[in-house]
């Protein structure tokens, strides 16, 4: 029996990829603002009768004729442009059945493409909440086609779909409607349609509607939006102080114990101060990332995010940016890759370009241990306002100037080689909803999974070439100097000093900042090797933290001039490769990494000269 | 366990862990994008060869 591909299509979030998840048992990344799946998934699954199933999840479209990135992909498919795709021997087409106004036209539109289709009225809960009722039986007779009942996030509905899919009629002879080629015809049809299929829908203004009033209001909204963002960073530092604690000790307890029970030696060393400091510094991050995702894929599931993105507009407007590319830059303050990916949404090139450019300028969550790191050690943690502490309101003025440097860019780049008219705004803003407890559960288990693999993967391969390196040659007896100083990267890092000097930085942040062009979490790992190793022969039983070693090592001018240099810098290889793959071009990376280069260099480089000359260092 | 023998070993999971990095290098970087550019033009065998995941 041959494989059965089946493909989800439908409009941006009307559900695909919860029943997609629902059916294939996938947890790829579902949240109440559209535009979320920007390229196909595939998933597997088995019909009843052991026939094996291909489930693709297109991205969304409102019609046959794209107008953006990803809605090009979900047209390739389902006019079978692409050679090299395998067609889908059938598509379900998913509709929001509280819009069946808006979304029906597609099928209708669909039905012109000759091709097997069977149609889901997904988020049926939400259909009875509003008081009207569809009648499936009715509607299936009225468009000719199979048509089956859903609630995606609660998994209700999918084993009728399963069933209708297995009883599929594959050798119906599928006609277009010549009429349905017009729009208006079209539009006309559905009228007709729901005249037959639905009850008449209550009058009355939506919940939704009624709480936009205050959370759109440009002056009560912006505040709204200012007040969530000071509460995330807030408790970024607050509820996570306990679990940061428990994660110290552990570390602290597993370090002393192997360094009892192995002999002192380069084995001890490499274990100890390379994988067990290395990674233990990053890992202890860990619960902020998972505060800070939290609140992100709260505020994404009741579909508060796209009235941050309406509320942006108006900055975004005035710089000259689309209000589309809110979304992909906020995507990017938990990585730039996903983010720029998220730019396939936006129709403009050059709008879709200059969103690339500033979405790493955006605090992805590896720059969180970072920051978090230098705010621990040289801020004082004292109250400023009520429950509002000092600590917090760096983490937030820090989150801010990466946004404030992301609009002012664009601004220039606007202005300048990226030059435009802007075009309107038109954002779906959809129903708020209660957040489902699964799915944020998944959402944090999943973020977990990735930062702690990437610290057992990358991070550690990283510790312990670093160790190699701070390690190696080893310092003859009569050579004066630390072993540090005498290893490769000891000179490496004392090679590239005069460089980095004029930021206030020494030849360890030097040797710390190359295996940070990796990914930007890896400095604090390589910081955590660099002082364990220039301390290893000092007195062993006294277990000092990482950001003590820095608070004695560092000025305060060194620490703010490098949260200034992380702002911009661009330490993350990834973000350049999916930059070079979504431009098609090297052109474009090889820019961003010079003027992200050169603005970290000369904001660093004017903070420390403004600080001198102000007699603070 | 003598200094000697924890130099060998530790030395042994520097080696492991730079070989490692160079094969997902190559997989990452030289594999998949060649690849994709033979499955693009058509010549699925040659992409088989050069990348034996890569699926028509």
């Amino acid at each position: 029996m041959s494989e059965l591909r089946v493909a989800l299509t439908g409009f941006p979030n009307c559900g695909k990829t919860s029943l997609f998840n629902s059916l294939t048992g996938s947890r790829q990344k579902v949240a109440n603002y559209p535009g979320v799946t920007v390229e196909k998934k595939e998933g597997d699954l088995h019909l009843s009768n052991g026939q094996q199933v291909k489930l693709i999840d297109l991205p969304g479209t409102y019609s046959l004729r794209p107008q953006s990135p990803d809605e090009q992909v979900a047209c390739d498919v389902l006019l079978g442009r692409k050679d090299w795709t395998e067609q889908p021997d059938l598509f379900v087409v998913v509709l929001d059945a509280t819009q069946l106004e808006r979304s029906l036209s597609y099928v209708l539109e669909l039905k012109q493409i000759e091709k097997p289709l069977l149609v889901v009225l997904n988020m049926m809960d939400l259909v009875e909440k509003s008081g009207f009722d569809i009648d499936a039986v009715k509607l299936e007779k009225e468009l000719g086609l199979p048509v089956v009942g859903a609630i995606g996030t609660r998994k209700k509905g999918t084993l009728a779909l399963l069933e209708k899919i297995e009883n599929f009629n594959f050798e119906r002879e599928w006609k277009p409607i010549a009429s349905y080629q017009d729009p208006q015809n079209r539009f006309k049809e559905v009228e007709r349609i729901l005249s037959l299929c639905q009850t008449e829908k209550k009058q009355e203004v939506p919940f939704s509607q009624k709480v936009d009033h205050i959370l759109l209001h440009p002056f009560f909204g912006t505040v709204f939006l200012s007040l969530v963002l000071l509460i995330v960073f807030q408790a970024v530092f607050h509820w996570s102080e306990a679990p940061t604690e428990w994660i110290e000790q552990f570390i602290g307890i597993l370090s002393q114990t192997v360094s009892r029970w192995m002999p002192q030696g380069p084995l001890q060393s490499l274990i100890v101060n390379g994988m067990i400091e290395g990674v233990g510094a990053t890992v202890v991050f860990l619960p902020q990332i998972l505060i800070l995702f939290f609140f992100v894929l709260l505020l994404e599931a009741t579909g508060y995010m796209a009235r941050a993105a309406f509320l942006m507009d108006r900055l975004m407007g005035g710089v000259g940016l689309h209000g589309r590319a809110f979304i992909p830059l906020l995507s990017s303050f938990a990585c730039a890759i996903p983010g720029i990916m998220a730019t396939r949404t936006i129709e403009n090139k050059r709008d879709r370009l200059a969103t690339i450019l500033i979405a790493p300028l955006m605090t992805c969550s590896a720059r969180l241990p970072v920051y978090a790191l230098l705010i621990a050690a040289f801020i004082p943690n004292d109250p400023v306002w009520g429950p509002i502490r000092l600590q917090g309101l760096v983490m937030f003025g820090l989150y801010f100037a990466g946004v404030v440097s992301a609009v002012a860019v664009a601004f220039v780049f606007k202005k300048t080689i990226l030059s435009g008219a802007k075009p309107p705004l038109l954002l779906e803003l959809p129903d708020y909803k209660w957040p489902d407890p699964k799915n944020l559960i998944i959402g944090l288990y999943e973020r977990a999974r990735l930062f702690l693999k990437r610290a057992g993967t990358i991070i550690l391969s990283l510790t312990v070439l670093l160790w190699f390196f701070s390690s190696y040659p080893k310092k003859p007896e009569n050579v004066p100097g630390t072993s540090i100083e005498y290893s490769y990267a000891g000179r490496m890092g004392k090679s590239i000093e005069p460089l980095i000097q004029p930021l206030g930085f020494d030849w360890k942040v030097g040797i710390a900042l190359i295996p940070g062009f990796a990914a930007r979490e890896v400095m604090v790992s390589s910081l955590a090797t660099v002082y364990a190793i220039e301390t290893e022969h000092q007195d062993a039983e006294i277990e000092v933290e990482l950001s003590d070693r820095l608070k004695s090592d560092w000025s305060l001018v060194t620490a703010l001039s490098l949260l200034i240099w992380y702002i911009f810098a661009p330490q993350c290889f990834s973000t350049l490769a999916v930059t070079r793959r979504e431009t098609n071009s090297w052109r474009w990376p090889i820019f961003m990494l010079i003027y992200l280069l050169g603005l970290a260099y000369l904001a660093s480089y004017l903070f420390v000269r403004c600080a001198t000359w102000m007699g603070w260092a | 366990m003598s200094d000697q023998l924890q130099e060998w070993i530790a030395l042994g999971i520097v080696a492991l862990v730079f070989l490692k990095i160079l094969c997902s290098f190559f997989k990452k970087e030289i594999a998949k994008p060649l690849s994709q550019f033979l499955l693009k033009k058509g010549k699925v065998k040659w992409a088989m060869k050069v990348h034996p995941f890569s699926k028509k």
